[in-house]
């Protein structure tokens, strides 16, 4: 059957007081999904992407849900610092910056800012988000800015005092509008949503059309040199379709394709979104035995589906998230809670065996972290020729 | 063959003046090589030092009968002399090598395990604190490691052991590596005969009590803190470990090379050389990894690729080239438990759709992700295939992202040839479950939580365990005392992360019910230490019927003692811990 509409992450409330914004949401995905699939067709031929806008195309039964899972702290920071666990967590919490202003070098899909008890270098609580960018920006002007004015026929507009008031109830009461809009548009690298704290994701690859676009890409069989891919760092090396070296791109390329392999028609699960899925806090020792993951709350979205969290010790306790040691060491960085939380997207798997779709050759020019990355060849699968095709066209999540 | 303490046959005066004064050489090269399929693209695999690396770590001990002797270092000094004493005693990878490989070829020729060849090993690994006190606080915090800085005791929680005071699992109830009375040092004797273990056994102790030649007075230094024995399981279940299953066959395939020799390597190559998984695999579904991964000062596995990563030298003082940490724990298997829950679990699970009549065996196999033989469940999934997990060019020839294909090989020893059904691509779990152990602690080709298939490779350990305690018949009564009896794996493995192997192994794949997928525990080993009912679920999905979730209240693997430790080089040993 067809999706009726696409629903807002974790099915949020946010937009049910905003004239027409559901709709103006589900147009915004249906668009994206729609501009995968002709991307996608560009490399394999009309009529012949694996992926599809459920929207526009019927989801037969069977079909089947496979959650798509990475750990939330990044792995490029971490193998940027293989000797030293602290220097790693250290770096993940400083801001980088470009012409847009600041943002968290934490682009696994989870960011986080960590708030200090007055006057010490405890941890007083920490905000961990994974709601995409292009979310505000429509609650603020009815759609994410890159949506061309002939898909806005909703009649939607967003609620800018609904971004104010959210902001004010998350961050701050001291939030003002000023804060948030330069010249009346919504800027997501605002002091409350970087420096001051964490609303929304801020790194340029962490967005929710990134997550559409790499599970829609991966779709794309894939050779070299006349050898079908499967592993996951050579198949991202040969499409491009996001950065090697992170947790979550490969993984959810590699997902996806291993899924287009057994020729299945793929799509994303609605809501579609990203969605911190648990933190495991086993063996987390608290000063007085109390479980630690009654300190983790998941006040956007749901369990499961979680869009934001914050993990905060109550002041009845009087103790700080720093008093609590995971293996013996006191939390002195948001990225130590952050190595526990695991991420997750739902994809959607149909007419399993029904593609036929031969494999594309690689992109041109190979991002530049697989420079050096020798054979990528299967470890222990298959290893079959086949005949060399033109290359793909596709965007990547940098 | 027996090898006995060289310093034995010294005159006992003699003997101190001699340790104190002998400057480091290192041991004589043992037996030559046999020197396994040709491949010149494997030159470039850096030789390692044979004579320096102890034997236990890369080349395995491998033996029926194992003493692991935990010491308490009582006096710096004295303990220093005595480390003079035993060093050289250490068995070498060169010697462990050389013997394994005689025996392998022996046991070729006679179609039978050699009769009389025995050997009797001795290696030694300190704890953090022994370090720090046989050398400094500054030398011992150059270990970067947080979990071999924290400690096991420490480090329990993360592993979901108990917490509970009165919990048998908790490490204030352990046998050994108790908070508070963690051993300094730990000695692994091991050998083919139960006799020769324990005259080794003996004569290290005597030598705790006084080295032999010291003129100093007192002992040694060190006094025994806990004797813990291992012995493989006897007659059909040699190989084995408690539950039944077959142990220890996906070990990973260590690069490296013995010698200059441009082919004498650790790991011998039988992929046909023409193709092009030759230079990833050893044999087929065993891949290479680099030995960076499990000794330090060697190229680590590049978690992105195919390729390798330098040593990094910040992790680990630069004495610490050659050595690796060595992770022990003591599991205490309750094997009635463990049958008990698959019967009841089987029972109720025949009557659903798509596991109509299952039996409490292939239940158990299912969890396991391999059958009693060791034939992996992914290659036979209806039932046991004895054949199958005897061979060593099939029973790990298998993955779950894809179809596998035949693997060439080329001066493979004589073996049957692999005619078993290859294994299926799984993505669903329907033949081999998301939870099954095998699937969770190594994922093979599959995408995980972490990064793909190279990143797996960067959490692999090399493991040296044995059981101990007897095993429980099957004809024991439900009210036999046997059902009671200690039993379990001496669980040991060697690694150059403790954090990111053996712990990441633990408490993000088999403690975890969505990683590295989705369905829940490694109910065979797994803990749930996030639970006051330590309550695990594992899925059952099948391909059009309703997944099936069991869930587990009862623990059969309890842990009663462990440690972290450092197993140094021969030349860290003799110049640098024992001086």
């Amino acid at each position: 059957m067809l999706l009726a509409k696409f629903d807002p992450p974790a099915n949020s409330t946010d937009f049910d007081s905003i004239p027409n914004q559901r709709t103006a949401w589900s147009d915004t995905l249906s668009f994206w999904f729609t501009g995968e699939v002709r991307g996608v067709e560009q490399s394999v031929g009309a009529g012949h992407s694996q992926f599809y806008n459920p929207h526009t195309t019927d989801t037969p039964n069977p079909s089947t849900t496979a959650a798509i899972s990475w750990t939330g702290f990044p792995k490029l920071v971490t193998s940027r610092h293989p000797g030293s666990h602290q220097a790693a967590l250290q770096e993940a919490d400083a801001l980088l910056s470009d012409s847009d202003g600041p943002f968290r070098q934490q682009d696994e899909y989870c960011e986080w800012f960590a708030t200090k008890v007055a006057g010490s270098n405890k941890i007083a609580r920490v905000d961990f988000t994974c709601e995409g960018p292009e979310y505000w920006f429509a609650m603020a002007h009815g759609y994410p800015d890159s949506i061309p004015a002939n898909v806005k026929t909703a009649n939607a507009h967003g609620d800018k005092n609904k971004v104010l008031a959210l902001y004010q109830k998350l961050v701050s009461p001291t939030v003002k509008m000023s804060d948030l809009f330069k010249n009346g548009v919504y800027d997501p690298r605002n002091k409350w949503n970087t420096t001051k704290g964490a609303v929304h994701l801020t790194h340029p690859a962490n967005t929710l059309e990134a997550e559409i676009n790499i599970a829609a890409q991966a779709t794309i069989l894939r050779a070299r040199q006349g050898q079908l891919l499967t592993d996951q760092d050579a198949l991202i090396c040969c499409a491009g379709y996001g950065t090697p070296g992170r947790a979550s791109d490969p993984t959810i390329g590699g997902r996806v394709n291993a899924l287009a392999r057994q020729g299945a028609s793929i799509t994303l699960a609605n809501p579609v979104g990203l969605y911190i899925s648990s933190l495991n806090t086993t063996g987390w020792v608290t000063p007085d035995g109390t479980p630690a993951s009654t300190f983790w709350t998941i006040v956007r979205g749901t369990a499961g589906l979680g869009l934001r969290g914050v993990f905060q010790v109550p002041a009845s306790k009087g103790y700080t998230v720093s008093d609590i040691k995971i293996g013996g060491v006191p939390i002195r960085f948001g990225g130590q809670i952050a190595e526990h939380i695991l991420m997750k997207l739902t994809g959607v798997a149909c007419r399993i065996g029904a593609s036929h779709n031969p494999p594309k050759n690689c992109i041109p020019t190979p991002p530049p972290e697989c420079a050096g990355h020798a054979h990528f060849m299967a470890l222990h699968g298959a290893s079959e020729p086949f005949d060399a095709a033109p290359p793909p066209h596709g965007k990547t999540r940098r | 063959m027996r090898l006995r303490h060289p310093m034995a046959k010294h005159d006992a005066k003699k003997t101190a003046r001699i340790v104190r004064s002998l400057p480091f050489q290192p041991a004589a090269p043992a037996l030559a090589r046999h020197v396994g399929s040709p491949l010149a693209s494997a030159a470039v695999e850096e030789v390692l030092d044979v004579r320096n690396i102890q034997g236990n770590i890369l080349a395995g001990f491998n033996k029926d009968h194992q003493a692991l002797l935990f010491l308490k270092i009582t006096d710096a000094a004295k303990a220093k002399r005595w480390l003079q004493f035993i060093t050289p005693s250490i068995a070498t990878m060169d010697e462990v090598v050389s013997f394994n490989r005689l025996f392998k070829a022996m046991r070729a020729r006679r179609a039978d395990e050699p009769c009389g060849l025995v050997a009797t090993w001795l290696n030694i690994a300190f704890s953090r604190d022994a370090i720090e006190t046989l050398t400094s606080s500054a030398e011992a915090a150059r270990f970067r490691d947080e979990a071999f800085q924290a400690g096991l005791p420490a480090r329990s929680p993360l592993l979901g052991d108990p917490t509970a005071l009165h919990a048998p699992g908790s490490p204030k109830n352990w046998k050994f590596g108790r908070p508070g009375a963690i051993p300094d040092v730990v000695l692994t004797v091991a050998s083919d005969d139960v006799n020769a273990l324990q005259e080794e056994v003996d004569h290290l102790k005597t030598t705790l009590k006084k080295i032999p030649g010291a003129t100093a007075s007192g002992g040694s230094g060190l006094t025994l803190m806990f004797d813990q024995r291992g012995n493989t399981l006897p007659g059909a279940l040699r190989g084995h470990e408690h539950f039944g299953f077959k142990d220890g066959i996906s070990q990973p395939a260590v690069r490296g090379r013995l010698s200059e020799a441009p082919d004498d390597f650790l790991t011998a190559r039988y992929v046909d050389p023409a193709d092009s998984r030759a230079k990833l695999l050893s044999t087929p579904g065993s891949v290479l990894v680099y030995p960076g991964q499990f000794v330090f000062g060697y190229e680590r596995q590049d978690a992105n690729g195919d390729g390798a990563l330098p040593f990094d030298p910040t992790v680990v003082p630069a004495w610490a080239k050659n050595g690796s940490y060595l992770v022990i724990r003591r599991l205490r298997q309750d094997v009635k438990a463990f049958r008990d829950a698959m019967s009841k679990q089987a029972k109720r699970l025949a009557k659903e759709q798509g596991f109509k009549g299952v039996s409490a065996a292939t239940l158990a196999a299912k969890l396991v992700g391999r059958w009693p033989s060791g034939a992996p469940v992914a290659r036979s999934p209806e039932a046991d295939d004895e054949a199958l997990g005897k061979n060593d060019f099939a029973n790990n020839h298998f993955a779950y992202q894809d179809d596998t294909t035949p693997v060439p090989l080329k001066n493979a020893p004589p073996h049957r040839p692999d005619d078993f059904a290859q294994s299926r691509a799984d993505l669903f779990g329907f033949s081999c479950p998301h939870a099954a152990h095998v699937r969770k602690v190594n994922p093979r080709d599959l995408a995980t939580d972490t990064g793909g298939a190279h990143d797996t490779l960067t959490r692999r350990i090399l493991r040296r365990g044995i059981p101990y305690g007897d095993p429980l018949p099957r004809t024991a009564g439900s009210t036999s005392s046997a059902n009671t009896a200690d039993r379990g794996l001496l669980f040991v493995c060697y690694q150059t992360s403790i954090e990111n192997q053996f712990e990441f192994l633990t408490n993000h794949w088999v403690n975890a019910t969505a990683a590295p997928e989705d369905g829940g525990f490694d109910v065979i080993i797994g803990q749930n230490g996030g639970d006051a009912a330590r309550q695990r679920t594992a899925d059952l999905p099948a391909p059009i019927d309703p997944t099936q979730t069991l869930t587990f209240t009862t623990e059969w693997v309890v842990p009663t003692g462990g440690g972290y430790f450092f197993a140094p080089s021969i030349e860290a040993l003799a110049t640098v811990l024992s001086v």
